[in-house]
């Protein structure tokens, strides 16, 4: 997992947003999510040590 | 309080929230790097996950403010918020049971996961609320976009980005973050 990733997607979006494409910046945060919860799978798969 | 607020009103009251809150999530990530680079506390993996959401968090409200508020901006800052919850909330649970070592520092007798549960939750709170004064905005919707000094909050949550993004890459290379991160991985292989 390349942890550098969403940082590198998040500054896109930043900056088309700023340009004004909003459209653009809108796909990249789907983009962005979309990894967000694949690291999230990723670093979130060891078991709890408590009783749910 | 739909009888006396006009809509330019609820439109300014909107606008300053959304800019607020663009410049609170900044303030939560300058924190961040207040303990990392001063403290020399190296952010974990879910630290960075928590540090993406915080950034998700604050492209919604960058929407908001730049191009004026609709419920799909809104809606990315709560699917955002709620993403974030489920990585702050999981490394809550790895150091809840007593006698687990928790991760950094300590603010206000709660670590920064915690913070960060509570940050996201306050988010979605305030969203709540502020929906409340959006049913009145109304024909004032335009007055709703943040103007120049939205860029400036643009731009320094777009320079918070790319400090991050360098650190991340001098920490992690192009790969997984340790678990425990102690050293600047790049900086050990350049050396």
């Amino acid at each position: 997992m390349i942890m550098v990733l969403p940082f590198i997607i998040a500054l896109m979006a930043i900056l088309f947003i700023m340009r004004g494409q909003a459209k653009t910046g809108l796909w990249l945060w789907v983009l962005l999510i979309g990894i967000y919860l694949g690291w999230c799978q990723y670093h979130m798969n060891d078991t709890l040590a408590i009783t749910l | 309080m739909n009888q006396t607020l006009s809509p330019l009103m609820a439109a300014l009251i909107v606008r300053w929230f959304n800019m607020a809150s663009l410049l609170g999530v900044s303030l939560v990530l300058l924190i961040a790097f207040f303990y990392q680079f001063v403290m020399g506390e190296l952010p974990c993996p879910l630290c960075l996950l928590q540090r993406v959401a915080f950034i998700m968090v604050g492209i919604g409200f960058l929407m908001n403010v730049r191009f004026g508020s609709t419920f799909m901006h809104y809606g990315l800052i709560v699917v955002s918020a709620l993403a974030g919850t489920l990585s702050s909330g999981r490394q809550v649970l790895l150091h809840i049971v007593p006698g687990t070592d928790p991760y950094g520092s300590a603010l206000f007798g709660l670590h920064f996961y915690t913070w960060s549960f509570i940050s996201f939750m306050t988010i979605l709170l305030a969203v709540g609320l502020i929906f409340m004064v959006e049913n009145r905005v109304g024909d004032a919707r335009s007055a709703t976009a943040g103007g120049r000094l939205g860029l400036w909050a643009g731009a320094l949550l777009l320079a918070i980005v790319f400090v991050n993004m360098a650190s991340t890459f001098l920490e992690c290379g192009l790969g997984a973050c340790a678990d425990n991160p102690t050293v600047y991985q790049l900086l050990g292989w350049l050396s």
